[in-house]
């Protein structure tokens, strides 16, 4: 079972629900499964939810009340426009991120003196 | 469900509320955050159990932190027991003086250092009593 450094996590967590919901609308605990399912095992529902309102807030996300079989209406989740403008710029960040700290990681590695150092 | 569960779930949605409106966030607003943290509390526990839906969404104060600007302004009423509260320990310390000389005059030199009204010892002689 992955475990990721929460401080990691937070800060990719809004791109995470904006490519989540940008395929499929879903409501707070849905998305929390989704994350889970997706591999994020250690992630928090009180971490999920605020992020939620918040991009709400920002303009990424709206929402609408749709009625559940089970209870009452639920808030389901869905991107805007903007949300996925905003997951196009974040995606390619988040690629030249990646590629810059493998760059870093490989060299690192790849160094004798770090072969040497390990055990 | 049983009751219980019901209740520790009302307790922790009414502590966020409450958190919810120690930031400022409006009637209209908390109501439909409100409603939509039970809606997902009651998803989860019917999933994983109340003690695990609960243990997720940590406490009702900082998820309510996390959810709401942090420029928000607090509510009128919360200001108000501030003040009363300052107030009242402002006046209980004993920081305040007599206010005019006419009136400490008016003291035996034993009280000349002691609140005119509360007979409370002075401590700082640049501040007013409170009447």
């Amino acid at each position: 079972m992955p475990s990721h450094d929460p401080q990691m996590l937070k800060g990719v967590l809004a791109v995470l629900l904006l490519s989540l919901l940008a395929e499929e609308d879903g409501y707070g605990y849905a998305i929390v499964g989704r994350l889970r399912e997706a591999g994020f095992t250690d992630v928090a529902e009180g971490t999920v939810y605020p992020a939620l309102t918040r991009l709400e807030q920002a303009g990424s996300l709206q929402s609408y009340l749709l009625r559940s079989a089970s209870g009452p209406a639920r808030k389901y989740y869905s991107t805007t426009d903007a949300g996925r403008e905003e997951l196009i710029a974040t995606r390619q960040s988040w690629r030249d991120l990646v590629t810059s700290v493998d760059n870093v990681i490989g060299t690192f590695t790849a160094t004798p003196a770090a072969k040497e150092a390990l055990p | 469900m049983r009751i219980v569960d019901l209740v520790r779930i009302e307790c922790a949605i009414s502590r966020y509320d409450f958190c919810l409106e120690l930031r400022g966030t409006r009637g209209r607003d908390r109501r439909a955050m409100r409603r939509e943290l039970r809606d997902n509390v009651n998803a989860a526990a019917t999933d994983v159990g109340t003690t695990r839906a609960l243990f997720g969404i940590g406490s009702p104060k900082e998820l309510a932190h996390a959810a709401t600007p942090r420029s928000a302004s607090r509510p009128r009423w919360s200001m108000a027991c501030s003040g009363l509260w300052l107030r009242s320990g402002w006046s209980e310390s004993g920081w305040c003086r007599p206010q005019s000389s006419s009136q400490r005059a008016s003291t035996h030199p034993g009280d000349r250092h002691r609140c005119h009204e509360r007979d409370l010892p002075l401590v700082r002689d640049d501040l007013p009593c409170p009447r």
